[in-house]
This record gives structure tokens, C-alpha cells and sequence, in this order.
């Protein structure tokens, strides 16, 4: 090929690379947040510093605008108001391509259209790296997510034919494989066994301790009080508590957001919260 | 590119060589492969292979039978790729070019002319018509189906069906206010033959397939990621938006350029695509161009037959197809319907 041209088409198809995350850069900032589908604000006002290192647990009661939020930083939700930026730059100066090398979103139902095998699927979340030099990572970053989520046996089986939990975790390891320093988990343990929710808590915790940003969509709060760094109460679309899972899994704050009586224990050994409906 | 995939293109290449040679040979006139292969040879300045020895038989060969085998090639490989990736775009295995108005607008297209005795470009004028028409349709079901930037695919899919049943009444329309000589050109199209390839068709057609084939390579990665869904495509940065767009106008040149010399010969592009995804896995990278070597093999073989199997009578071909590929289609359903998972 021509070298002028060589250097036009690299130009055309110019990727700007990540670069690793640090601890504590704002990852994604959200500021005065509004978002109205039809005629309803299903997101009011919301401000929400995310970073670079930290495991962030997003809870609340059903329709309190968690997906939505989660969608919105993703791309996918078009916000009515406020601003939305990523790693320094609004949401909408990112190409797809750029946006994909950034942030990576695990979403509640994966329903695959033909009958790919769990191995595919897992490697197309390597996608958005070909052609760079992360390339190169290709088969160590599948291998690694699939060791991590406990799916090696299932390499070569059909994803279709597989159970909730175990497509559950090949989504998992997919989204993992995608190498982010953004992570966005809209409820990633919902259809797992105990021992697999605590694998899946695990991978999000050590991800944050490499320095990913890493959001979890929760509706466990004794799980999200055992991993998360910080917690966040959306009540109606309105964010109605940040801080620490000591500082806000209070009874008076829960048994409000809820509109149930909750009681709020020490757990004997770690000291950890345990929040239990009152019955 | 898997081992098995390797294998299925490198196994259809040779068969479609095989399979253009014998159709070549075969008919009224037979000219033996070597013979075939000597001809084609004797032009290329090579005189290594007998010339064919039957009288005219060179004249048969290069006037008939080879516009009307490159023809079946083309159309086929057309015909497979677009249902490659129609079934890819709409992420449902049982989509076809029916489905989003591409076979609809095709035919009022042709029809128009062939009633309303339009002949601005000659020869070239029902095919030219009926690309226009497969376009227009698809781009109008497209642009409804269209709201905020998106497009969902059961909105797209019930907008075709709408357009198909109003293309469906025109041509009802049409055909009323037709001669009967119209009726009878008609009657031909839409049972679909390659009686009528000459060169100038085969030239005509070649650009779309190669400009058409060679676009859905280059997206083949991405729709298999499309296959997750449009927001998880999109999160592993896909521009959905954009590749369906471009895709729907590759859809539609194939499909147009495949329908407009031969009229409709359907089932090409639903059955090649499921055979070859049973046989290498869904992957579009493999599937693509084994479909539209499948496609190609599917139609010569299927003209040779048409035009064979009854002495000195020509079947029409879109109706042995369909004759084949409706109840093939039934035992396709019915076999993956069974295996786990089927179709979600």
C-alpha cells in the first residue's frame, strides 16, 4: 500500500488508547443528572463522583432509577439534564470504539441471537482492542477472565444451552475479558448460588483494588455492606445517601427508603453490618 | 478461522469449480469438462486440452451456456450472502429478504415497467427498476421504523409486513390493469429463471456482488457481536446505528441485483445460510463467505437440474427451489427447535 495512504487510513481509524487507571481519579463524573422518560423523571438532580480504585454499590428499592443510572453513564440512556463525563471528557466526545476501551457493562438478561459457544462469547469482549497493541493480551485476558469466573469446563459448550447462573458468569467473564478501567455491573449476582456470589463479589473487589472504578447494582445490602467501599441510596430518582456501608445502612434511613421496618445488626465476629427486615 | 471453517470453504470452492464445469457440459449439447476446460483454455492463448468437438460447440459455450452459468453463479452468491446477513442484522435466523420489503419493491418495480411498457434503458430497464424498487422499499421501511435514532427490530419487521401488504395490493393493481402479454412476462418473473442471461447481465451484475460481498466481509466481526444484543454491541463499540444503515443497502443491492435478471428464486438465501451454520458454527466471519460460495454452488446446481429434468421442457427455477427449500426449511425449524436452547 502507499504510504501516504497507509497514513491516512491509520489517521481515519486513530483509537486513543487508555491509559492505566490510577487510584483515585474521578472516573465518571455525574453532575445535576436528570433524566425523563415519558413525562416521568425517573432520575432527579444527581451528583456522583466515581473513581478509579473504588467498589461502589448502587441500592435502593425497585423503580428508584438504579438501571437507569447505570444506563445513562453506559451510553445508552440520553440524559434531559446535567452532564455526564468520563475519564475527563463529556460522554458524547467519546467514540463507540474509544468508549468501549474505557468502560465495559455487564447488563441484568445477555440473550444471544445464534448459537455462539461460551469461548466466542468471551473473546468478544476483546473486540474493541483489535488492531492496537492490546491485541497482543488477547488469549490471556479470555483465559484469565474464564479461570477467574469458574467457566473453563464450559469453554466449548453453547451459550444458549446454558443454565441462568452459569450464563450469568460467562456474560461476567466477558464484560471482564474487555479489560476496563470502568466497570458497570447492573445486578451481576442475581441468578448466582451463594459460592458464586461471592466469587462474582470478589472479582468486582479485586478489580477495584487494581485501580477499575467499579459500580454494582445491588439489591443484597448485607453483600453490597461486605464488599463495597461506598454505598449509594436512590430513592425515586434522587440520590438520598453516599458514604460508607457503616456510615448508611442505618435503620431510620432503610426502614424510610424501603417503607419497611429493617433492623440493622453487628454481626458477632466482623463487625460487619447485617441488615434484616423486621418479621 | 477454525479448522472446520478452513475446510467448509476450501471443500465448497472446489465443489462450485467442479459443479460450473459440468454445468457448462451439460444440456441439449453435451460438451464433456475437458472439452469445457479446453475452450476456456483456447481464449486464455493455452492449447493444451481438446477444443470441444460437437458442431458449434464452442459458439453454444460462449453465447449460451457460460452467460447463463457465471449468471447462476452471481445471483446465487448474491442471494446467499444477503441472507447471511439479513438473518445477522435483525439477529433472528428466520429473517429473509421478504421480510423488510426488498422482494416487494423489487417486483413493483419490474412490473411497473413490464405493464406500463417503460423502456428508457432498453434491456437493462425492468432490472434497473426492480434494484430501484428493492431499494426504495427497504429505505421506507426503514425510515418508519426509525424513533429516536434507534430502530427496534419488531418495529422494522412489522413495517416491512405493512409495506409488503400494501406492494402486495399495487401489484394486484397492476396485474388487473395488464395485457396479456404483459401477464405472461410477469408470470416468468415471478416464477424465476435464468433463461434469459446474456453477458450484458452478467456484466451488469458483477460490480453489486463484488462492491456487496466485499462490504459484508469487512463487517463480519461486528455482526457477531451484534448477535449480543444492540446495547451490548455497542458497549464493545459497535456504531449499531451506522452498520445496520450500511448493511440494510448491501442487503438491498444484493437482493435487488440477485432478483432482477431472474426474477424471484427464493429459499437460496434462508437455506444456505442455516446449512452452513450447522455445519461451522455461527461466526459470520466463516459464514459469510461460505455462504455466498453456497448460495453460488445451490443455484448453478439447481439451474442445471431445472433445465434437465425433463427433456427439452425448462422447469422454471424459483419454483424448484421452493419446491425443495419450503419442507428442507420445516425439517430446519424442527431440528433446532429440538436441540437445546433452539432459537430464543
Amino acid at each position: 500500500m502507499d504510504f501516504r495512504l497507509a497514513s491516512r487510513w491509520r489517521e481515519m481509524h486513530h483509537i486513543d488508547l487508555p491509559q492505566p487507571p490510577d487510584a483515585g481519579r474521578v472516573a465518571v463524573g455525574v453532575r445535576g443528572l436528570t433524566v425523563v422518560l415519558g413525562g416521568h423523571a425517573v432520575l432527579s438532580d444527581v451528583d456522583l463522583d466515581i473513581r478509579h480504585g473504588e467498589l461502589l454499590a448502587l441500592v435502593g428499592p425497585n423503580g428508584a432509577g438504579k438501571s437507569t443510572l447505570l444506563g445513562a453513564v453506559a451510553g445508552d440512556v440520553a440524559h434531559t439534564a446535567g452532564s455526564i463525563q468520563i475519564d475527563g471528557l463529556p460522554l458524547a466526545d467519546w467514540g463507540t470504539r474509544e468508549l468501549a476501551l474505557r468502560r465495559s457493562v455487564l447488563l441484568q438478561r445477555i440473550e444471544i441471537a445464534f448459537p455462539f459457544t461460551v469461548a466466542d462469547v468471551v473473546r468478544m469482549g476483546r473486540s474493541p482492542w483489535a488492531g492496537t497493541d492490546g491485541e497482543e493480551d488477547d488469549d490471556r485476558e479470555v483465559a484469565a477472565a474464564m479461570e477467574r469466573t469458574d467457566i473453563v469446563e464450559l469453554a466449548t459448550r453453547e451459550y444458549p444451552s446454558l443454565s441462568g447462573g452459569e450464563r450469568a458468569r460467562a456474560a461476567l467473564a466477558r464484560v471482564l475479558a474487555q479489560d476496563t478501567g470502568i466497570l458497570l455491573l447492573d445486578e451481576p449476582t442475581a441468578a448466582l448460588d451463594l459460592h458464586h456470589q461471592e466469587l462474582v463479589m470478589g472479582v468486582a473487589r479485586e478489580r477495584a483494588a487494581a485501580g477499575v472504578a467499579v459500580v454494582v447494582v445491588a439489591h443484597d445490602l448485607g453483600m453490597a455492606a461486605a464488599w463495597a467501599d461506598r454505598i449509594v441510596v436512590l430513592e425515586l430518582g434522587r440520590v438520598v445517601g453516599d458514604g460508607t456501608p457503616r456510615d448508611i445502612f442505618t435503620e431510620a434511613l432503610l426502614s424510610r427508603v424501603y417503607q419497611h421496618s429493617v433492623e440493622v445488626l453487628e454481626h458477632p465476629r466482623t463487625g460487619l453490618p447485617l441488615i434484616l427486615p423486621r418479621r | 478461522m477454525t479448522r472446520r471453517g478452513r475446510l467448509t470453504i476450501v471443500g465448497l470452492v472446489v465443489a462450485l469449480v467442479i459443479a460450473c464445469l459440468l454445468a457448462a457440459g451439460i444440456g441439449q449439447l453435451q460438451v464433456p469438462p475437458n472439452e469445457v476446460l479446453g475452450s476456456i483454455l483456447h481464449r486464455l492463448g493455452i492449447d493444451i486440452l481438446p477444443m470441444p468437438t460437437a458442431p458449434r460447440g464452442d459458439d453454444a459455450l460462449w453465447l449460451v451456456r457460460f452467460p447463463r452459468v457465471l449468471l447462476a453463479l452471481l445471483v446465487g452468491a448474491a442471494l446467499g450472502c444477503a441472507g447471511a446477513l439479513m438473518q445477522g442484522v435483525f439477529g433472528n435466523p428466520l429473517a429473509e429478504p421478504g421480510v423488510i420489503g426488498v422482494s416487494s419493491g423489487a417486483a413493483i418495480g419490474a412490473f411497473a415497467c413490464i405493464v406500463f411498457g417503460i423502456a428508457a434503458l432498453g434491456s437493462w430497464t425492468v432490472p434497473v427498476a426492480a434494484f430501484l424498487g428493492g431499494l426504495l422499499a427497504t429505505l421506507i421501511v426503514y425510515g418508519l421504523a426509525r424513533s429516536g435514532g434507534r430502530t427496534e427490530v419488531v418495529t422494522l419487521v412489522l413495517v416491512g409486513i405493512a409495506v409488503t401488504a400494501f406492494a402486495g395490493a399495487l401489484i394486484g393493481m397492476l396485474t388487473f390493469v395488464s395485457s396479456d402479454d404483459a401477464l405472461r412476462s410477469i408470470a416468468f418473473w415471478n416464477l424465476g429463471s435464468l433463461a434469459r442471461a446474456t453477458w450484458d447481465a452478467v456484466f451488469a451484475v458483477t460490480p453489486f456482488v463484488v462492491v456487496g460481498v466485499a462490504v459484508a466481509m469487512y463487517y463480519a466481526p461486528q455482526l457477531d457481536l451484534l448477535a449480543l444484543g444492540e446495547r451490548p454491541a455497542r458497549h464493545l463499540g459497535v456504531d449499531v446505528e451506522r452498520l445496520r444503515l450500511v448493511l440494510i443497502v448491501v442487503i438491498a443491492l444484493l437482493a435487488g441485483a440477485g432478483v432482477a435478471f431472474t426474477g424471484i428464486i427464493a429459499f437460496v438465501g434462508l437455506v444456505v445460510p442455516h446449512l452452513i451454520r450447522l455445519v461451522t458454527g455461527p461466526s459470520h466471519r466463516i459464514l459469510i463467505p461460505a455462504s455466498v460460495l453456497g448460495g453460488a454452488l445451490v443455484v448453478v446446481v439447481g439451474d442445471l437440474i431445472a433445465r434437465t429434468l425433463i427433456e427439452n421442457q425448462e422447469l422454471p427455477l424459483g419454483v424448484l427451489t421452493a419446491l425443495i427449500g419450503a419442507p428442507f426449511f420445516f425439517w430446519l425449524i424442527r431440528r433446532t427447535r429440538t436441540r437445546a436452547g433452539g432459537w430464543a
